[in-house]
């Protein structure tokens, strides 16, 4: 017998027998010893200037709100060895959560091919990182679309940027896509609802969930199946890019696919995130990333 | 197929040994695996009812337990030992102190042991079985060791009958691939275990028995931390798992009381003497909500994250009867 059919019928006994007889209930689980640290999540675009999110980590019953995660009094600088680029904080209004998000942002374009390097001191820690500005970017050959495909969280539509890798070095790529979204439609599973966009729109940055990399694809041409975050109207533009990442900022971001998935299906084992560049001080990355030039997209029925 | 070999030598009147060879041999595919195992038992006589035993086991599984770490359903897979899986091998030393009292109507011992096992699996952090996932790269190998000391007594005779046991133990393992290439506690570690199962006889017909059952709840890995994640309103955007350990976390002990009463009566049916009996039951008598599995969730208001038990058979009375002819 297989191993699904194994599973489901375990699955099926243990519904049946949850519905006759079981108890549900909220408990109380001791909270395990805990130290908080700080997430950084830092890409450098070349041509941009620097943007640093700075949040700190709670345990993991604590009661919060996740706007008092952000770390406003942290020292933060980008040098190159020409130059220092102290950040401050920052904010743009976020309408479909109807709230500020803070930032930390620089003030001089990064420029491509340095080496940039990072010091956050916060909570009377000084953490560093290191990182190279010298991505490439790809250019889109074309966009595909399906209005069904599968993968391992469902069936959704998808778009599908084709490209060509990047030859004879190890990439990293992503999906973005820059739309307009308005209350009538679809974000995720659930219907979008915000009083701050009102009877207008919105500009929103669709970021895919899963990065890839050109294993075994070196020079070929690739592509992204991506499941859209909202759901669409025909007609609807966007304003599609692939971004090229680099390795520390591929790896963080897979493991939060990983993880998203683990959270959600009972039958995953859950991904530990590692201490990369930061140690054990602080999750997150700080990278290179670049976007190709964009190609205009409109979504068929 | 199994072949076993085993001889008891009585050294003097006090001491004797057994020792013996047992080897077994496993097909899979086109890997054939085969072993021996020696094993040996001291037993010195410190008078007619004490004596003193130590042995020494060495043994291979062929069957792998591979539970899952997630507080979520329990859904853990056995496989079979093959090419790539190399079969469990265990080393297991042992002593105890072994006393019977008043003519033998009660026994008592008292065990330490240590085991060290290798070859054990796990899945790797993120598996999600399903029906593509090649096994084989889905798993993780590592060590692991269990220690303890168990407690045991017994009434033989007499109205009241019945035995109890107590065993303190730990079991950890180490995988280079998970929890940092730390040790952690086994899923089914249990620290306490606890059982007693007793049986009165109140008349010539009627019995009435009892077992009550308590150990600590199997491991889990809870999350440790929630890191917040936002990137431009992403599908990345939420809150993510800081996990420090495996196995970090525990369901709560698990107990448990089933009673009984039995009416047993000799018979005549169709002119032949039988035996009836009428079984009167409850399983968990006190209807404790013993842990099944706890999973996490959020709480759509306030987002905060909830721990959900569920639990599985309350009280449950029972009605039977037997007849043997």
């Amino acid at each position: 017998m297989r191993i699904e059919n194994i599973k489901n019928i375990c699955i099926g006994l243990v519904l049946l027998t949850i519905s006759v007889s079981g108890c549900v209930k909220d408990i109380s689980i001791p909270q395990p010893d805990y130290t908080e640290r700080a997430t950084i999540q830092c890409s450098l675009e070349p041509g941009v200037v620097p943007k640093l999110y700075l949040y700190k980590t709670v345990p993991y019953f604590d009661v919060v709100d996740t706007r008092e995660l952000f770390i406003k009094d942290a020292i933060i600088t980008i040098s190159t060895d020409d130059y220092t680029d102290n950040l401050v904080i920052d904010s743009t209004y976020n309408y479909i959560k109807c709230e500020y998000e803070y930032f930390f942002r620089g003030f001089f374009p990064v420029i491509p091919n340095k080496k940039y390097n990072l010091t956050v001191l916060s909570n009377g820690k000084t953490i560093t990182a290191a990182t190279n500005t010298n991505l490439p970017t790809v250019i889109i050959d074309s966009i595909g679309y399906t209005d069904q495909f599968k993968d391992i969280y469902g069936e959704h539509e998808g778009v599908i940027p084709y490209f060509h890798d990047i030859p004879n070095q190890s990439n990293y790529y992503r999906y973005e896509m820059t739309r307009e979204v308005d209350t009538t439609m679809k974000y995720r599973e659930g219907k979008l609802h915000s009083p701050c966009i009102g009877a207008g729109s919105v500009t929103v940055l669709e970021i895919g969930r899963s990065v890839y990399n050109d294993i075994n694809a070196s020079g070929e041409q690739m592509r992204l199946i991506i499941e859209p975050s909202y759901s669409h109207k025909e007609g609807l533009p966007g304003q599609i890019r692939v971004e090229t990442l680099d390795k520390v900022t591929y790896d963080f971001f897979n493991q939060l696919d990983k993880q998203k998935l683990g959270q959600t299906n009972p039958f995953v084992e859950p991904i530990f995130l590692t201490n990369g560049q930061f140690g054990k001080d602080a999750l997150g990355y700080f990278g290179c990333i670049t976007r190709s030039a964009p190609v205009l997209f409109i979504f068929p029925e | 197929m199994a072949y076993y070999i085993s001889d008891e030598l009585k050294m003097t009147d006090l001491l004797s040994v057994t020792y013996g060879l047992h080897i077994p041999v496993f097909f899979s595919g086109n890997k054939t695996y085969a072993f021996t195992e020696p094993r040996i038992i001291v037993k010195f006589s410190l008078n007619p009812v004490t004596s003193i035993k130590a042995s020494y086991t060495q043994m291979n599984q062929f069957m792998h337990l591979v539970p899952n770490s997630t507080a979520s359903l329990p859904t853990d897979i056995w496989l079979t030992s093959n090419a790539k899986i190399k079969p469990q091998n265990s080393t297991q030393y042992a002593i105890g102190l072994f006393k019977n009292f008043k003519n033998n109507e009660i026994e008592t011992s008292v065990e330490l042991y240590y085991k060290n096992m290798n070859n054990q699996v796990l899945f790797k952090e993120g598996t999600q079985i399903d029906l593509n996932t090649n096994l084989d790269a889905a798993l993780a190998f590592g060590d692991g060791k269990s220690y303890g000391i168990e407690f045991f007594v017994k009434k033989n005779y007499g109205k009241l009958t019945g035995w109890a046991s107590y065993t303190l133990s730990k079991t950890t393992q180490k995988f280079p691939d998970l929890n940092y290439g730390k040790e952690f506690p086994f899923t089914y570690d249990r620290r306490h275990n606890l059982s007693i199962a007793g049986s009165y006889e109140l008349t010539k017909t009627w019995s009435f028995s009892a077992d009550f059952t308590f150990y600590s709840g199997i491991a889990f890995t809870l999350p440790a931390g929630r890191a917040f994640i936002n990137d431009d309103g992403s599908l990345y955007d939420g809150i993510y798992y800081d996990y420090t350990s495996r196995n970090n976390s525990r369901l709560r002990p698990y107990n448990r009381l089933d009673i009984g009463f039995s009416n047993v009566k000799k018979v005549k049916r169709f002119g032949k003497s039988c035996q009836r009996e009428w079984a009167f039951g409850a399983y968990n008598v006190y209807s404790r909500q013993n842990p099944y599995f706890v999973y996490l969730t959020t709480d759509p208001t306030t987002k905060q994250p909830q721990a959900k038990q569920v639990s599985l058979l309350p009280i449950i009375p029972s009605i039977s009867y037997n007849f043997k002819f």
